[in-house]
């Protein structure tokens, strides 16, 4: 097999699997949020004035009194037919929704994961290279905080400092009620770009700010300590005693031999802090009211949206099988030993 | 002969939680131009502390504390790291001991040879290609072309080896230093790629600092030998004399320990060699020695007991000769 079919070959291996994860996911939250407390349909009429004749009636209409494993079938077939079904609560459907609160979401967690990326990288590679220094030091111990400290107190912290203390940034949320973006693509603050809308930039910058540092200083912090750690290890190979033996100076074999080689189990490390992005993305949206598929989903699991839930979990669980596809594609990039 | 390289009185020292371990202590010796010098003595008595000392490799917890080390003249000691790096690659090469570790497995083999002309000499990219795939086949990589586009891993040992050899002559060097450049190949490879080593020193006219623990090695490789033990050089020769006349009790044991036709027995030296964080105040081989008297106790200076034959014995197999000097 060339490398290029053998590259599709396993691709192909990687979805299949992925195909079966999601479906056993969607089994798991199906049964799951029909084992927790609450009653869509009652939720839907109200405690008060409702006879069981009502309740009966859109109990059936909903399809909520077939069996288990038939709802499962009439969800899922619709689902590979690309239908989620309808809000329970709005009767929006879902897919519409969902993409659109995505866009919220996505844009959060590109910025964290921009954020978190070039800070922890930046940090762990000052730290390795000026090791045991001042920076070294301060580096290691702020990013033994940002990995123990969690996400919800992080934010809250971040907004007491900074919203209500020195008043420069805002509470919560994703634009100002004056601020009007021009929808191109509905990524609001890459709309406002296009259109050259400069003051509303800086209107979603500034919202975009402390969520996006909530998010990313996790996994910065152990992006750092990884990338120094990984880089001392790199530093002490022959290979770099050999750059240097041809004339190179540290410099130049930091940047053409450490890095690269350095960045392979960094890489990795990103890839596995995916899941901890949209985990931590869901509490950061509540903790700022973002916008998000985060705080929609939260929503609609106090109100039994089934469908909704089910969408919205199946949604993030694709976009982690995906994101680890690409991140494996990137480390075969990265080192030429791995054929994927 | 003009000595290329002079090594005079080197000392250096590593600052350990142990302690201090001496490492070297007055090591002089000096390659000629075009000049094979193999440096011999078991593990740890400092052959690959020399050796980085010449590249200016010593790093904390070690340090240089007293000595010179000329290269043409010039005590590189006293070089800055930003003129070190002209000498690096340019006038002395590095060959290592591992060579698969000492390619970086994440870039072509071509990547790291054109770097050794483009980045260290200036050359354009065109040139730096062309000497490198000209490189390759003296080195006896014949297909150079898909050399160039390999990494590490699809590299045997022995083409490893060649690899970094050709990297040496890319910097256009003067002076190979090649450390254990063997130990790591198939025992089929070895005499291959010391050949190899000698061949190009003899067109190129340059010299070899060939590092092993092997002395049969160092006599068919080399044109002079010098015997380290615990740090110090304790005798230096042309190998006709250092096999026909050894002077001190330490090289006639590790001639005695060498295989050779119609031997039976091998000779392990007996004793440990010293530990360096406190070594024997006077000759370091004493507490081995079976020579040995009070009078070694004091430092034995390293005597020329021949035109270009050196001991360091208060007792030498051979008395100096009179006759000779
Ligand atoms: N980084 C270091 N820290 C402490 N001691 C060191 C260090 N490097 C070398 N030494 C000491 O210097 C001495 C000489 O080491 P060196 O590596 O030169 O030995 P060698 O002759 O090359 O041995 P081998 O045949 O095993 O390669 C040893 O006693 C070793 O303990
Ligand atoms: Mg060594």
């Amino acid at each position: 097999m060339t490398g290029r079919t053998r590259t599709l070959a396993v691709i192909a291996t990687r979805l299949v699997n992925a195909v079966i994860v999601l479906l056993v996911l969607s089994l798991i939250i199906f049964a799951f949020m029909r084992a927790i407390p609450g009653d869509p349909v009652l939720n839907l009429l109200g405690e008060e004035e409702t006879t069981q004749a009502q309740y009966d009636a859109l109990r059936i209409q909903l399809g909520l009194d077939q069996p288990f494993y038939v709802q499962y079938w009439n969800w899922f077939s619709r689902v590979l037919q690309g239908d989620f079904g309808q809000s329970l609560q709005t009767n929006e459907p879902v897919l519409p929704v969902i993409w659109e609160k995505l866009k919220a979401t996505i844009e959060l967690a590109i910025f964290a994961v921009i954020l978190g990326t070039i800070i922890g990288v930046t940090a762990g590679t000052i730290s390795a290279v000026k090791r045991d220094s001042i920076f070294d030091s301060a580096a290691m111990l702020v990013s033994l905080m940002g990995i123990s400290m969690p996400v919800f107190w992080m934010g809250i912290l971040l907004i007491i400092v900074f919203s209500v203390g020195l008043d420069i940034l805002p509470v919560s949320g994703m634009i100002s009620f004056s601020t009007i973006i021009t929808p191109v693509t509905g990524f609001p603050l890459l709309d406002a770009v296009l259109t050259g809308n400069w003051a509303g930039v800086k209107d979603l910058l500034s919202h975009l700010v402390l969520p996006a540092i909530t998010l990313g200083l996790t996994p910065a912090a152990l992006i750092a300590r990884t990338t120094r750690a990984s880089m001392l290890e790199v530093i002490n190979e022959d290979y770099v005693k050999a750059g240097l033996a041809r004339g190179l100076t540290f410099n130049q074999t930091l940047w053409r031999h450490v890095m690269r080689n350095a960045m392979i189990p960094v890489v990795t490390v990103i890839g596995l802090e995916i899941g901890v992005y949209l985990g931590g993305s869901i509490v950061t949206e509540t903790v700022f009211s973002w916008p998000g598929l985060g705080r929609y989903m939260i929503d609609a699991i106090y109100a039994n949206d089934y469908p909704v839930v089910q969408g919205a979990v199946l949604i993030y669980a694709s976009i982690v099988v995906l994101v680890s596809l690409i991140v494996d594609l990137t480390y075969s990039a990265l080192d030429p030993r791995v054929k994927i | 002969m003009e000595p290329l390289l002079e090594v005079r009185d080197l000392k250096i020292n590593f600052y350990t939680y142990r302690g201090v371990v001496k490492a070297l202590e007055g090591v002089r010796f000096s390659i000629g131009q075009g000049e094979s010098v193999g440096l011999v003595g078991e593990t740890g008595c400092g052959k690959s502390v020399t050796a980085r000392a010449i590249m200016g490799f010593v790093e904390p917890p070690g340090k240089i504390e007293s000595g010179e080390i000329l290269l043409e003249k010039d005590d590189l000691l006293k070089y800055s790291e930003r003129d070190m790096r002209k000498i690096r690659g340019r006038k002395i090469s590095f060959i290592f001991q591992e060579p698969k570790k000492a390619l970086d497995p994440t870039a072509t083999v071509g990547n790291q040879l054109m770097e050794a002309a483009t980045v260290a000499r200036g050359m354009d990219r065109a040139a730096a290609q062309a000497l490198a795939l000209e490189t390759l086949e003296q080195v006896g990589l014949g297909d150079a072309q898909r050399v160039m586009q390999s990494y590490s891993f699809e590299l045997s040992g022995g083409m490893a080896q060649r690899v970094m050899i050709a990297m040496g002559m890319v910097g256009g060097s003067r002076l190979m230093i090649a450390d254990e450049p063997t130990s790591a190949l198939d025992v089929s490879i070895q005499a291959q790629i010391l050949r190899l080593l000698g061949e190009i020193r003899s067109k190129q006219n340059s010299s070899l600092l060939l590092i092993t623990h092997d002395l049969g090695v160092a006599a068919e490789n080399c044109d002079r030998i010098i015997v380290m033990y615990a740090g110090r050089i304790v005798e230096s020769g042309p190998v006709r004399e250092i096999f026909r006349e050894p002077a001190h009790p330490y090289t006639v044991k590790l001639l005695n320990a060498l295989p050779a036709p119609g031997k039976t027995r091998l000779e392990a030296i007996p004793g440990m060699v010293p530990d360096l964080v406190d070594p024997p105040a006077g000759c370091r081989f004493s507490n081995r020695c079976d020579r040995a008297s009070e009078a070694c106790s004091k430092l034995p200076p390293l005597a020329q007991i021949g035109p270009d034959h050196a001991v360091a014995c208060i007792h030498p197999m051979r008395v100096p000769a009179k006759a000779e000097t």
